[in-house]
């Protein structure tokens, strides 16, 4: 057995202990392959979606890279303090320092080129499959399969690159410091957790006071709250695992009549060690889930967003022009035409809009002039549009703001018309969207149909709405006259005008490639917290078994045995998990404040997706742990 | 010449109240010579044990090993002493699960770069001699406790160090498990003019060493010789042990 040999067998034969880590490293490394692949695809250069594609694909690959190479640190780093002993006995025999360094090298090196060839194997296996899902969330044709020597060379040298450094930066964490040391690890007996009442109570606070500033956020303030609150919650999260969480149990302990009844005694007295000692692994977890969640879910919810588009534009097709315009009647004959064409049924409906001149406001800005309509015309606006007004008939000078968006907030305005200085008051707002805002590009107010006669325009302008029942068919419609299916209100613009059709499918090509995306970034998160799990358990495997041996021969049933190891791994496998769970929850009721429609169904939806994943893969280790726990047992 | 020589040695533990474990200890140990340490529990066996194996530092004084003292060496040096000098047998084997009993045994070997062919040699010199060489292939899990404790034997002694230094191998075995492997060390010893140190609780196999040494609260206590006869000699340390007055484990081990 020369040297090389044998830092061959430690890997090889440490298989069991690696199995996770070097999954998940391959993992990573066959996500990063198949960006790499669709970023050097020579059929998805042009386009709009597609440049915005192979961007939000790049920064993918910079968010993998990273993450990465904190993954393979820790887990590295955790290697390493598992093989203590194993480290005494080799310089007992007279390992020197640099032949110990050499070795942890190796074997990481080994493992990486590993993982690098296993992942881009995998990757030229499923790279077709992966193009093709994501060609078709992306909304291009099928892409054929291109092998890019490119993409092949960018992820084995990054990903050698990253393994090479870690290598070299863990040698440096092995610290020898007495040999005694080393060779006394793990068999000291373990001290009593210690735990400070004050960090415990810290960590309530801190948990507590981020969750309400999360549940409170408004619109206003998210921007403001989010930094301060992702940080208590780190913190705070740190704490209660090292801290609030030992504290807890302790006070379990003095309750007699729960922790002397039956197995409790078991699981609880080694819950508070299990705690203690997987602390750091617990906080690690929870937070890497804790990100999967929200990216998953932020990015589900969005699909909210594309509900929203019913709600934002009323009409499939508005079109907006001056009185006067000759290119109005093309312009609406040709949408008519286009409609005709597609056989798609509509109605269309013209609404007069005066502009007229406001000389103060209260608001901020001041506009030059505001576009009004009567209150007739509004209540036909909705009716068209499907919606009951519930708003009582305007009389005299009462207005109603007229809303332009969801995101629109009623504020209390006062408008001071040049028209003999008459003023308006707006305490109210619509509740529906009454034109978007692309139309009109600024505040507009709905007028008691006395008040709308009386007012002298400085310009009066025909809103054209057409409805149909599907607003997906209308895609495409009028592609000479808008731009992305919306061509905004100018001073200049003869014309504005918004079709829904085309507004979906740009927000559903963009939200269904970053839904792919975030998918696939997600997975790999959780991949990697659930080898963070897989590590622990067969790092204490042997302190476990011992421990059962012990426990077996008081005197205990199968049935009992593996009702307290079920219970422990639950516990090892769902407290992070239901911890990032309730973060999550709270991280989107700030979210919601974003939306105007409830996000809760996508959700649940992600959640308990992520829930049935951690339960299958809770069952696939507790079978293998216990079936490796009775071997010994018998 | 004397391979082990050690002079003035003291070992104070800090800490709330400074302990001190050893205290004033000389004696010295001849090439071919094994010798057993014995003491009651807590007496500073242990301890004298890991300072001549230079996995800890003493207080004050010195140790002569082959007339090198490993303590004023840098890191490097001792690693290279370790891996020269000195073979180790422990109560709990220490043989790494990863790696089938010849990979154990060669381990001192690897580290040392030597040739295959080298080593080869020299492992089945070895194992015949220890009467391992039918397991060679197995893993560690698949072997009795007596099997692994020569595993550690063999390994301790391929690279032919200057001394053995052994903590109570007979510790984790049974009493026939016991007998094999006291009589390994005995017939390396006299074979191969290997030189041993062996700390022991167990008086018979203390009965198969030159010579007993007795340490009391981190001072030595006395010593006695074997002679001729192995049946003496055992009773005569049963006397001494029942003289020290340790704790009563320390007679409850009578097997013979």
């Amino acid at each position: 057995m020369t040297f090389p040999q044998f830092v061959y067998r430690n890997v090889v034969r440490n298989k069991r202990t690696y199995a996770a880590y070097f999954l998940s490293s391959a993992f990573s490394v066959l996500i990063f392959f198949v960006y790499a692949l669709f970023i050097f695809h020579p059929d998805i250069k042009q386009g709009v979606t597609k440049t915005a594609a192979i961007q939000l694909m790049t920064a993918a690959e910079v968010i993998m890279y990273v993450f990465s190479f904190l993954f393979v640190l820790y887990s590295v780093s955790t290697f390493l303090k598992s093989r203590k002993r194993e480290f005494g006995i080799l310089m007992m025999h007279g390992m020197t320092r640099n032949q110990l360094n050499l070795m942890v090298f190796l074997e990481n090196m080994l493992i990486g080129l590993g993982a690098i060839v296993v992942g881009i194997g995998l990757g030229v296996i499923t790279g077709k499959l992966f193009l093709m899902i994501g060609a078709k969330m992306i909304g291009i044709g099928p892409l054929r399969f291109y092998f890019s020597e490119k993409a092949l060379l960018l992820t084995t040298c990054a990903f050698i690159i990253l393994f090479f450094c870690i290598s070299l930066f863990t040698t440096a964490l092995v610290r020898v410091n007495k040999l005694i040391d080393l060779f006394q690890a793990g068999e000291k007996p373990k001290t009593e957790p210690k735990v400070s009442p004050f960090l415990s109570l810290l960590s309530a606070v801190l948990l507590i006071a981020s969750y309400y500033l999360s549940a409170t956020t408004t619109l206003q303030t998210l921007i403001f709250r989010m930094f301060p609150v992702i940080g208590m919650t780190i913190v705070g999260t740190y704490f209660f695992y090292t801290q609030l969480s030992v504290f807890i149990t302790k006070l379990l302990q003095k309750n007699r009549g729960l922790f002397w009844k039956k197995t409790n005694i078991i699981t609880i007295s080694s819950l508070a060690y299990r705690l203690k000692d997987n602390a750091r692994m617990f906080f690690m977890v929870t937070i890497v889930s804790t990100v999967a969640f929200c990216a998953v879910g932020t990015l589900a919810s969005m699909n909210v967003m594309n509900r929203q588009v019913k709600q934002d534009f009323p009409a499939e097709i508005s079109y907006l022009a001056n009185n006067d315009q000759p290119v109005q009647q093309q312009n609406l004959l040709q949408i008519e035409k286009e409609l005709k064409e597609r056989k798609l049924e509509y109605t269309s409906h013209q609404v007069l809009i005066k502009y007229i001149a406001v000389a103060s406001s209260t608001d901020r800005f001041t506009p030059k002039e505001i576009p009004v309509v009567s209150f007739s015309d509004y209540k036909k606006i909705m009716s068209w549009a499907g919606y009951a007004v519930e708003e009582k008939r305007l009389a005299g000078k009462e207005v109603l703001g007229m809303r332009t968006g969801s995101f629109s907030n009623p504020e209390e305005v006062t408008y001071t018309l040049k028209q003999d200085h008459m003023k308006l008051r707006q305490s109210k707002m619509s509740k529906y969207v009454v034109l978007p805002m692309q139309l009109i590009f600024s505040e507009g107010l709905v007028i008691s149909d006395e008040l709308f006669e009386k007012v002298t325009p400085e310009r009066t302008k025909i809103y054209t709405g057409f409805y149909t029942s599907d607003l997906k068919k209308t895609s495409g419609i009028g592609e000479n006259l808008v731009e992305h299916g919306m061509k905004y209100y100018s001073d200049k613009g003869p014309y504005s005008m918004t079709v829904s059709g085309t507004i979906y499918e740009n927000q559903m090509s963009m939200y269904k490639m970053m839904l792919f995306v975030a998918l696939l970034i997600g997975a790999v998160f959780f991949i990697a917290a659930g080898s963070f799990l897989y590590f622990r358990l067969y790092a204490d495997l042997d302190y476990d078994r011992r421990h059962y041996l012990t426990i077996t021969k008081v005197g205990l049933t199968d049935q009992e045995l593996n009702k307290i190891v079920t219970r422990q791994l639950s516990l090892l496998f769902f407290v992070p998990i239901l911890v990032a769970f309730v973060h999550s929850v709270f991280a989107f009721m700030a979210l919601q404040s974003l939306f105007s429609l409830s996000i809760a169904k996508e959700i649940v939806i992600v959640l308990a997706s992520f829930l049935i994943a951690q339960f299958i893969y809770f069952l696939l280790i507790r079978f293998r742990y216990l079936r490796n726990l009775k071997k010994t047992l018998v | 010449m004397s391979i082990l020589e050690v002079r003035h040695l003291e070992k104070i533990y800090e800490g709330k109240v400074a302990h001190k474990a050893l205290d004033n200890i000389n004696f010295s140990i001849e090439k071919g010579e094994f010798v057993g340490i014995m003491g009651p529990s807590g007496s500073g066996k242990t301890t004298l044990l890991n300072l001549i194996a230079t996995i800890d530092r003493p207080t004050a004084g010195e140790i002569f090993i082959n007339g090198k003292n490993p303590h004023v060496l840098n890191r490097k040096e001792t690693a290279l002493f370790r891996r020269h000098e000195l073979g180790f047998v422990f109560q709990h084997f220490n043989l790494l699960d990863t790696l089938t009993v010849e990979e154990n045994i060669v381990l001192p070997l690897t580290l040392d770069g030597e040739s295959v062919k080298e080593m080869d040699k020299k492992l089945q010199y070895v194992t015949k001699k220890l009467g391992i060489d039918s397991i060679l292939k197995k893993r560690t899990y698949e072997i009795s406790g007596g099997q692994m404790q020569r595993t550690a034997i063999a390994r301790s002694i391929i690279h032919s160090p200057s001394l053995i230094l052994a903590d109570e191998p007979t510790g984790n075995l049974d009493s026939k498990a016991s007998k094999d492997v006291m009589e390994t060390f005995t017939a390396i010893n006299k074979e191969e003019k290997a030189t041993a140190l062996m700390v022991t609780h167990d008086p018979f196999a203390a009965s198969y060493c030159h010579r007993v040494i007795f340490i009391k609260d981190g001072k030595l206590y006395n010593e006695i010789y074997r002679g001729e006869n192995r049946q003496a000699f055992f009773q005569k340390i049963m006397d001494m042990l029942a003289l020290l007055g340790g704790e009563s484990r320390d007679l409850s081990a009578v097997r013979l």
